[in-house]
C-alpha cells in the first residue's frame, strides 16, 4: 500500500445559482493579463450546453484522456512515440477559435470621434492582433442558453440522447438546464502529466495538486490535449502552459482557494482524502461503468487505525490525518456517496466529485404535493432531465450510480420536510431512508453540511507544512537579496 | 582578408555567442526557453509548413552533420554512381521541400493577423536567415552538382580545421559566393540561435519515451520511501 | 591481450591484401580509372573523386556533375601528354586547396588517364531534364506523404455549429 494525500473538492450543484463570482474571482486573481485573456481556470457553465471550450466532453474530436489498449492504458491521443512524432504540429489542439478570441472596445472612440451627426460607436477590437473583429464567441457565450438549437443542442451528451428523451429536455416549458462550475480536477491519473513529452506537470506528492513547472515546459501544447476537461491553457504570448493551481500559494498560507472562498451560494468543499496510490492503474482500468465505484472504493478511511498507522509510515503528517478526518469531502463522498466524479470514463480520476443538481429533477412532478415516498422515487424514472443524461455526466453512463444518490438526497428532503413542515407521515418518512439506505443521523448530517455550516467545516484546508520543505532546510542568509521579489520574472515574452 | 574574417574567425564567434548566451540563458532566464508555437492562434497553414519543414530539414542536416563527422564514409557511401544520384535527387527534393514549407511559414506570419501579432524582429531575422539558407542551399545542390560529393572534400576538411584551432580557409576561399554565403549564413544562424526562438531545438524531449507517464514530485524529505 | 594481437594481425593482413603495387605500370587500367573517377576506390592521398565536380560522358549519368567544367572533352582537346600535365598538379581554383597535400600518384594518374581515353570515344548522354523531373517527383511524393499524415486533425469545432445554424436559417428552415 502506498498511501498518498490529496487535497480534493466537492461542488454542490444544487446550491450554484451560475453568479461567475468564482470565475472573476480567479480571473483577477491568476489569468488577467496579456495572453490569458481567453483563460479561465474556473469557468461555470449551463448543461444541457457545448461548454467550454466548445463540446469539450467530444473525445472523439479533442482525443483526450485515456483509453484501453489491450492490458495497457493510453492516452487516448496515441502513444509516447507517436505523441514525440506530432510534436511539430498537435493533431489534436483546438485553436482560439473553439474558445474565443478575447475582445475589447475601443472606447477612446467615443470620446475622441469628431462632432458629426452619428452617435460615436466603440468598435471591438481583438486583444490578440488589435484589429477591429466580429464578436461570435466569449467567456460563458451560451450562458442559460439551455434549448437552444446552437449550443444546448450540440451537447454531446444531449446528442447521445434518444429523440424522445431530447424533446423532453426542449419542450417548451419544460426548458430545463443547471450550472456546471469546472476547475482542474487534479487528477491522480492525470492527461495533462501524461502527456507532457518535457516532464514539466507533475503532482505534488504532499497535496496531490497538478502543477506545471513554468521553467521545465517548453510549449510543445501536448498537455492541452491530453487534459479531456481542456483544464491546461497554452499562454499564447509566453509559449508556456498555465493551468489551476488550486490557489496553492493561499493555501499554504491556510486559506481557502479564491474561488472557493468568493463562492456566493457556497457549493464548495475542500478537505484532503487519504488514497492508495498503487490501486491508481487498476482503478482507471475499470469498465466505464464501474469507474465512479472503483474511485470511490480505493479512498480509504482515516478513521481507521491501521490505515492512520500506514499513513504516519507513508511519511503524511499528523497534521494532515488530523484535517483528512475532518474532510467534507470525505463524508460526500465516501461516508454519504453522494458526489461522483465528472465524466469519470476519461479515465483520468478526477479528484473534484459533484452532487448532482435535485431541483431541475425533480419540480416538475413534484409542486409539493406528492406525499407517497414512493411517488417522489418514481419521478426519477421521467424526470425533467433524463437520468441518463446526468449518468453520462457523472457515472460512465451507469444510471444505477446516479439514482443512487438521488434516491439519498430525497430522502433528505422527505425527512427535512417532515421535520419543518410537517406534512410527511414518519411511516413515510422510513420508507424513504429504507429506500435511499441512508440512516436518520446521517440526513442530519447531510443537511447540517449542505445548509449550515461555517466556513473553516466546508473548507479543510490541511497544514502544508511548507516549514518542512527541503527548501526550509536552507540557511535564509544564503539567499538573502536574490529571493523572494525580483527573482521570479514577470510571464511575458522576452527573447 | 575578408574571407579569413568570416570564415576564420566568425564561426568562432558564433559558437561561443551559441554556448555563452544559450547557457546563460538556460541558466538565467529558463523560463523564456520554449518553441513559441502559434498553432494555437492559426493551424492549417501551419501543418503544411510545420510538419514538412522539421521533418525535411531535420534529413539535410543529418546529411550534413554525418558527411562532417564521418567523411570518409560518405564519400564511400557516395562512390557510386548510382546512390550518389539517388541521394543527391533525394536531398534536392528535400531541399525544395523546406523551401516551399519555408514559404508557407513566411506568408503565414505576414497574413495572419493572430499570428502577426506574435512575431518579433528576431522571428522575422531568423524567419529570413533560414530562407536564406535553404533556397542558397538548394541553389548550390542544384546548379553546382555534386554537392554531397565535394562537400566531404571542402566543407568537411574546413570545418575540422576550425575544430584544430587552424582554421584552413583556402578550402572556401575559391569556392562560388553562393557557397561562401552558405557557409557564412550557417554560422548567422548558429549565433542567433540563442537569441531566438531556435532554442527549442536542444530540448527534444526524448526522456518522455523512457519515463512513467505520471510525474510526482515531493516538496518534503520523506524518511517513508 | 591475445583479442588484440589477433585483431592486429587481421589488419595487417588486410593492408598486405588490399595495398595497391607499388609500381606503376606502364598502360594504365581504364576500370581502376573509373573506379577512382566515380569515388568507388580512394585515391591513395585522399584527394576528391572527379566525379565529385566534373561529368564525363563514361559515368552515364545525365545532368551530371556541374560544379566543374566537363571532362568529356578533354582528352580529345588535350591528349594524353595535356591530360598527364593537368593531373600531376591540379592548380585550379578550388581544386588547388583539395589536391596541394593530396596530390594524386603516379599510378592513379595513369589510370585516370587510360578510362580518360576510353571514355573520350563514347558519344554524350543528352541532358534530359531526368534530375528535375526526379526532383519534381520527390517534392510530389514528400507532399503526398504530408497530406497523409494531415488527415486526421481536429478540425474546427465551434464554427462548423455556427454555420450550420446559419444555413438552416437562410433556407428558411429553423430560426
Amino acid at each position: 500500500m502506498n498511501i498518498r494525500a490529496q487535497v480534493s473538492t466537492v461542488f454542490h450543484l444544487d446550491k450554484c445559482i451560475g453568479c461567475h463570482t468564482c470565475s472573476v474571482a480567479c480571473k483577477n486573481l491568476w489569468t488577467d493579463r496579456k495572453g490569458a485573456e481567453y483563460m479561465w481556470w474556473n469557468n461555470v457553465e449551463t448543461k444541457p450546453g457545448t461548454g467550454y471550450p466548445t463540446k469539450w466532453e467530444d473525445q472523439e474530436q479533442y482525443k483526450g484522456g485515456w483509453e484501453r489498449s489491450g492490458s495497457q492504458l493510453q492516452l487516448k491521443m496515441g502513444g509516447k512515440a507517436s505523441s514525440l512524432g506530432k510534436i511539430f504540429h498537435n493533431p489534436d489542439l483546438p485553436t482560439m477559435d473553439d474558445y474565443y478570441e478575447p475582445f475589447t472596445f475601443k472606447y477612446a472612440d467615443l470620446t475622441n470621434a469628431p462632432a458629426g451627426k452619428d452617435q460615436p460607436t466603440a468598435r471591438p477590437v481583438s486583444m490578440v492582433s488589435g484589429k477591429p473583429m466580429k464578436i461570435e464567441a466569449g467567456p460563458n457565450w451560451d450562458d442559460d442558453l439551455s434549448g437552444s438549437n446552437i449550443y444546448a443542442a450540440n451537447d454531446p451528451g444531449v446528442v447521445q440522447l434518444s429523440e424522445e428523451e431530447q424533446q423532453q429536455l426542449f419542450a417548451i416549458e419544460k426548458m430545463v438546464f443547471f450550472h456546471l462550475p469546472r476547475i482542474c480536477n487534479h487528477c491522480l491519473n492525470a492527461g495533462c502529466v501524461g502527456s507532457c513529452p518535457s516532464g514539466a506537470i507533475y503532482k505534488r506528492g504532499e497535496d496531490g495538486i497538478v502543477l506545471i513547472n513554468q521553467d521545465k515546459c517548453r510549449g510543445w501544447r501536448m498537455c492541452v490535449s491530453g487534459c479531456p476537461y481542456k483544464k491546461t491553457y497554452y499562454g499564447w504570448t509566453t509559449g508556456k502552459s498555465e493551468k489551476c493551481i488550486l490557489c496553492y500559494p493561499r493555501q499554504e498560507a491556510g486559506e481557502a482557494p479564491a474561488c472557493f472562498h468568493s463562492c456566493v451560494g457556497r457549493i464548495r468543499y475542500l478537505g484532503v482524502l487519504l488514497y492508495d496510490a498503487d490501486q491508481i492503474e487498476a482503478v482507471a482500468m475499470k469498465e466505464d461503468s464501474e469507474l465512479a465505484a472503483a474511485q470511490r472504493e480505493m479512498i480509504l478511511d482515516p478513521h481507521d487505525p491501521q490505515i492512520q498507522k500506514a499513513a504516519l509510515k507513508a511519511g503524511i503528517a499528523e497534521e494532515v490525518l488530523a484535517a483528512a478526518q475532518a474532510s467534507p469531502v470525505y463524508k460526500f463522498v465516501k461516508e454519504w456517496g453522494i458526489a461522483l466524479p465528472l465524466h469519470p470514463e476519461f479515465r483520468t480520476l478526477p479528484m473534484l466529485f459533484y452532487v448532482p443538481p435535485l431541483l431541475p429533477v425533480l419540480s416538475m412532478e413534484n409542486q409539493g404535493s406528492q406525499k407517497m415516498a414512493e411517488d417522489f422515487f418514481t419521478t426519477l424514472e421521467n424526470a425533467r432531465l433524463p437520468m441518463r443524461y446526468l449518468a453520462g455526466l457523472f457515472a460512465g453512463g451507469n444510471e444505477e450510480e446516479v439514482k443512487a444518490v438521488y434516491r439519498r438526497l430525497i430522502a433528505v428532503r422527505i425527512q427535512r420536510r417532515s421535520a419543518t413542515v410537517g406534512d410527511m407521515d414518519e411511516a413515510e418518512v422510513v420508507k424513504a431512508r429504507e429506500i435511499a439506505k441512508v440512516s436518520s443521523e446521517q440526513i442530519e448530517a447531510i443537511y447540517r453540511m449542505t445548509a449550515l455550516t461555517h466556513i473553516k467545516q466546508r473548507i479543510v484546508v490541511p497544514p502544508m507544512l511548507r516549514d518542512r520543505a527541503i527548501e526550509a532546510g536552507i540557511d535564509p542568509e544564503t539567499y538573502k537579496q536574490e529571493m523572494g521579489f525580483g527573482k521570479r520574472q514577470a510571464p511575458k515574452r522576452r527573447w | 582578408m575578408i574571407d579569413m574574417i568570416l570564415f576564420g574567425v566568425f564561426p568562432y564567434v558564433a559558437v561561443a555567442l551559441a554556448v555563452a548566451v544559450g547557457i546563460y540563458r538556460y541558466c538565467f532566464d529558463r523560463y523564456s526557453w520554449s518553441s513559441q508555437s502559434s498553432q494555437f492562434l492559426e493551424s492549417k497553414a501551419l501543418f503544411w509548413g510545420s510538419v514538412p519543414w522539421h521533418y525535411a530539414i531535420l534529413l539535410i542536416l543529418l546529411a550534413h552533420l554525418l558527411a562532417f563527422l564521418f567523411p570518409s564514409a560518405w564519400g564511400a557511401l557516395l562512390g557510386e554512381p548510382g546512390r550518389l544520384y539517388f541521394l543527391e535527387v533525394t536531398g534536392i527534393a528535400l531541399g525544395v521541400t523546406t523551401i516551399l514549407a519555408m514559404l508557407v511559414l513566411i506568408f503565414r506570419r505576414a497574413a495572419n493577423d493572430r499570428v502577426c501579432a506574435v512575431t518579433s524582429k528576431v522571428d522575422w531575422a531568423l524567419l529570413i536567415a533560414l530562407l536564406i539558407q535553404v533556397t542558397s542551399g538548394v541553389y548550390i545542390a542544384v546548379t553546382l552538382r555534386w554537392g554531397g560529393f565535394w562537400y566531404v572534400h571542402t566543407v568537411s576538411p574546413w570545418l575540422w580545421s576550425l575544430v584544430g584551432f587552424s582554421p584552413k580557409i583556402q578550402y572556401l576561399a575559391e569556392m562560388p559566393f553562393i557557397v561562401k554565403l552558405h557557409a557564412f549564413n550557417a554560422f548567422f544562424l548558429l549565433a542567433l540561435f540563442p537569441f531566438s526562438r531556435l532554442v527549442h531545438v536542444v530540448s527534444v524531449p526524448l526522456s518522455y519515451i523512457s519515463r512513467p507517464y505520471q510525474v510526482v514530485v515531493w516538496y518534503r524529505q520523506r524518511s517513508g520511501n | 591481450m591475445s583479442g588484440n594481437r589477433f585483431g592486429l594481425s587481421v589488419v595487417i593482413l588486410a593492408l598486405l591484401l588490399f595495398c595497391p603495387p607499388a609500381e606503376a605500370e606502364a598502360a594504365g587500367d581504364p576500370s581502376r580509372g573509373e573506379a577512382l573517377f566515380v569515388g568507388r576506390m580512394a585515391f591513395e592521398n585522399g584527394g576528391s573523386p572527379c566525379l565529385a565536380c566534373h561529368n564525363l560522358t563514361g559515368v552515364g549519368i545525365s545532368d551530371g556533375a556541374s560544379y566543374g567544367p566537363d571532362l568529356s572533352a578533354m582528352y580529345e582537346d588535350y591528349g594524353a601528354e595535356g591530360v598527364a600535365g593537368v593531373l600531376e598538379s591540379l592548380e585550379f581554383t578550388s581544386m588547388a586547396a583539395i589536391y596541394a597535400d593530396r596530390p594524386l600518384s603516379e599510378a592513379e594518374q595513369v589510370d585516370l588517364i587510360a578510362y580518360f581515353e576510353q571514355t573520350s570515344k563514347l558519344s554524350a548522354t543528352p541532358d534530359n531534364g531526368k534530375l528535375a523531373m526526379l526532383v519534381i517527383l520527390g517534392v510530389a511524393i514528400l507532399l503526398v506523404f504530408t497530406f497523409l499524415i494531415g488527415k486526421r486533425r481536429l478540425k474546427a469545432v465551434r464554427q462548423p455549429l455556427i454555420d450550420r445554424q446559419r444555413n438552416l436559417i437562410n433556407k428558411g428552415g429553423l430560426q
